[in-house]
């Protein structure tokens, strides 16, 4: 009879482990869930933006509305009052306070730091999902910062345009946020590598509220990317993304 | 001797297809020396000049750390001044020191037009206007409109940037640069002036603007990337540089750099005159091959009558010097000739120019190579040529005169 029992409990035992083994995630639902969390689809936002180089820092401040497609950065510090980004599709037009036509960013523009930053025009232009633009590979699992990881592995989906061929990316296993990034050329060089330094729960979804991107073709440079305070879906005006309202 | 002269004269007459031929080869190597001369001198005097006006003066003031990043016209190390003391201060004692004429300041950055969908990557400068039309030759150039004046939004391009912007002047054009903040910043400017120069860096990679107006602009005030300093002689440089190393050495930051050591182009232009001069005396020699040809037929021809005036008692000596004076005849007209027209063809494009712009168009513009060359036409090298010729030619014609000088009078006279 005990043995008839310790039998059944192996049965249960068995069971369960493949249960577990079935509730594993696969890569694509865990950038899905990343993407859930990190992806916008209308925000506003305010944001201020510390560049060290070298010995020197800078900061900028701006405010920020976006939508599934456009984009519109104004800057607030003194320096740069009144410039402003307008992203249209895959456009990028500038305004400038001095300057009486608007200017469209493109070519190798577009891969230059933006405002000098270690963020590039494009990487402030790529606003698809990731899972639109990547097929990922779960590589394992590592701990990051005390903090449970994935580890996955992003390459190009064919056909995409995308400004990394590969990306490495810890994702967080219960909060499903990137923790870090490592963001590779074709060639296998390590072009970028961006942190996430603290994330908050804002309603149901986690966000990264600080990041830190090291453009590694750069000597002694990092940028700081700090968001102040940030609301999704708000009333953006139908007019917030024209060439008009640039001006 | 006047005897021989005579002699040696009416001999070039008697065959005068043959002595045309001769003094036409001396005068066609004399006057491609003249031109080649001419050509390489004014080559090498345009790309210092250019590279003195545009680039370096004759000694050039940098931050050590801007000169090893140069290509890239960083805006953090620039020169603002001695220890505490500001610009106008520095350029202040720089002006006094002994030797120096004139202390241009520049502040080089880079910049891009938008040309619709592209955007063009140029350079901008901010200058004095006053002081680059008294040390550089940009006046020439300036075909259009005016300089640019102090205080004034306001800009001089070249006529290709403005072709490939397409704008005219008059025109407005918005520059987005860089600021010393690593701000991006957009300005627009009113182009008043257009240069045409054959120097591609005038003509399609800079703009000129007020330097007030770039040091606002780009949050530079009191601050400029170079200082170019122009002595009273150039072959003064030796001398004032130490001078300037000295005053230099009490902020610790700065180059002083004498125009020949930021030319890269310079010391292949002195290699370069130095083969050619050798390459002109080979260029005469072979010249020569035609002549000493002529001569050892005219001895070969005049055998018996060698043998004839060596048995009337002209010595050897005289028949060598006989036909060195027909040689030298040969040589001095020829090379008098060619010497000549030269001088004329040097002359012409001197005031024309050759034009190598097609050529030249996939040389980057930061090399300050002039693709239109003007000649140098001086006397100095027209008399060099001349003599070149002269001294070669007579030099040449000792090995037929020994070989004539040498004949056995008995055995030349049986016409052996």
């Amino acid at each position: 009879m005990k043995r008839l029992i310790g039998l059944f409990l192996c049965f249960l035992f068995l069971v369960h482990l493949g249960a577990a083994f079935a509730a594993e995630l696969t890569a694509e639902e865990i950038i899905r869930r990343r993407d859930h969390n990190e992806y916008v689809n209308t925000a506003s936002a305010e944001a201020e933006m510390i560049i060290v180089n070298n010995n020197r820092k800078t900061t900028k401040t701006m405010v920020s509305y976006a939508d599934e497609d456009n984009g519109l950065v104004i800057f607030t510090n003194p320096r740069d009052r009144g410039t402003k980004f307008l992203k249209r599709g895959d456009d990028l037009w500038m305004f400038f306070p001095d300057a009486e036509e608007l200017i469209k960013i493109s070519g190798h523009m577009l891969n230059q730091g933006m405002m000098g930053s270690d963020f590039s025009y494009q990487d402030i232009m790529e606003s698809d999902k990731l899972t639109d633009l990547y097929d990922f590979t779960l590589l394992g699992e590592e701990e990051l910062n005390g903090r449970p990881c994935y580890v996955l592995e992003g390459i190009a989906a064919p056909g995409k345009e995308v400004s990394y061929y590969r990306r490495k990316s810890w994702v967080d296993k219960e909060k499903f946020i990137g923790w870090k990034e490592e963001l590779y050329a074709r060639s296998g060089r390590l072009l970028k590598v961006m942190e996430t330094k603290r994330i908050e729960q804002i309603g149901e979804r986690w966000y990264p509220m600080e990041m830190v991107m090291e453009d590694k073709l750069r000597k002694n440079t990092r940028t700081e990317f700090i968001i102040k305070a940030i609301e999704f879906n708000p009333e953006i005006p139908a007019d917030t993304f024209t060439l008009e309202n640039l001006r | 001797m006047s005897f021989l002269v005579r002699l040696s004269f009416k001999n070039l007459f008697r065959h005068r297809l043959r002595t045309v031929v001769s003094i036409g080869a001396i005068a066609f190597s004399v006057m491609v020396v003249v031109f080649a001369r001419g050509y390489v001198t004014g080559m090498v005097h345009s790309v210092t000049a250019d590279h003195i006006q545009y680039n370096s003066g004759h000694i050039k003031i940098v931050q050590e750390e801007y000169y090893r990043q140069e290509r890239l016209l960083p805006l953090n190390h620039s020169v603002d001044g001695l220890g505490e003391g500001g610009l106008d201060e520095m350029i202040g004692k720089l002006e006094e020191l002994d030797g120096v004429n004139m202390v241009i300041p520049r502040l080089k950055f880079g910049a891009m037009v938008s040309t619709g969908d592209e955007l063009l990557t140029l350079g901008g400068w901010g200058v004095n206007p006053e002081l680059e039309l008294a040390f550089t030759d940009i006046e020439d150039s300036l075909v259009e409109g005016r300089m640019i004046q102090p205080g004034r939004l306001e800009v001089v391009m070249g006529t290709k940037l403005l072709d490939k912007i397409d704008r005219r002047v008059g025109d407005k054009v918005t520059v987005v640069f860089n600021t010393a903040f690593n701000s991006l910043s957009g300005v627009t400017f009113e182009i008043v002036g257009r240069l045409k120069s054959g120097l591609k860096l005038l003509n399609e990679a800079v703009f000129l603007l007020p330097l007030d107006e770039a040091q606002r602009l780009l949050y530079m005030d009191d601050q400029v990337t170079e200082l170019l300093l122009v002595t009273e002689d150039v072959g003064k440089i030796e001398e004032v540089l130490p001078k300037i190393k000295a005053l230099l050495s009490e902020d610790g930051r700065y180059l002083a750099l004498s125009y020949r050591e930021t030319s890269d182009l310079i010391p292949f232009m002195d290699l370069a005159e130095l083969i050619y001069n050798q390459v002109y005396f080979f260029l005469v020699v072979l010249a020569c091959v035609i002549v000493v040809n002529t001569m050892i037929m005219i001895v070969a021809e005049r055998t018996k009558e060698i043998g004839m005036m060596a048995a009337l008692g002209l010595e050897r000596r005289g028949i060598m010097e006989l036909f060195l004076i027909e040689g030298g005849i040969m040589g001095v007209v020829g090379s008098l000739l060619g010497a000549m027209a030269g001088w004329l063809i040097t002359s012409y494009f001197a005031e024309a120019g050759l034009d190598f712009t097609q050529a030249m168009a996939g040389i980057d513009a930061d090399v300050p190579f002039n693709a239109i060359i003007y000649p140098s036409a001086s006397l100095g090298n027209t008399v060099f040529a001349f003599l070149l010729g002269v001294v070669i030619v007579t030099l040449a014609c000792l090995i037929p005169a020994r070989r004539a000088a040498n004949l056995e009078p008995t055995v030349a006279m049986r016409g052996a």
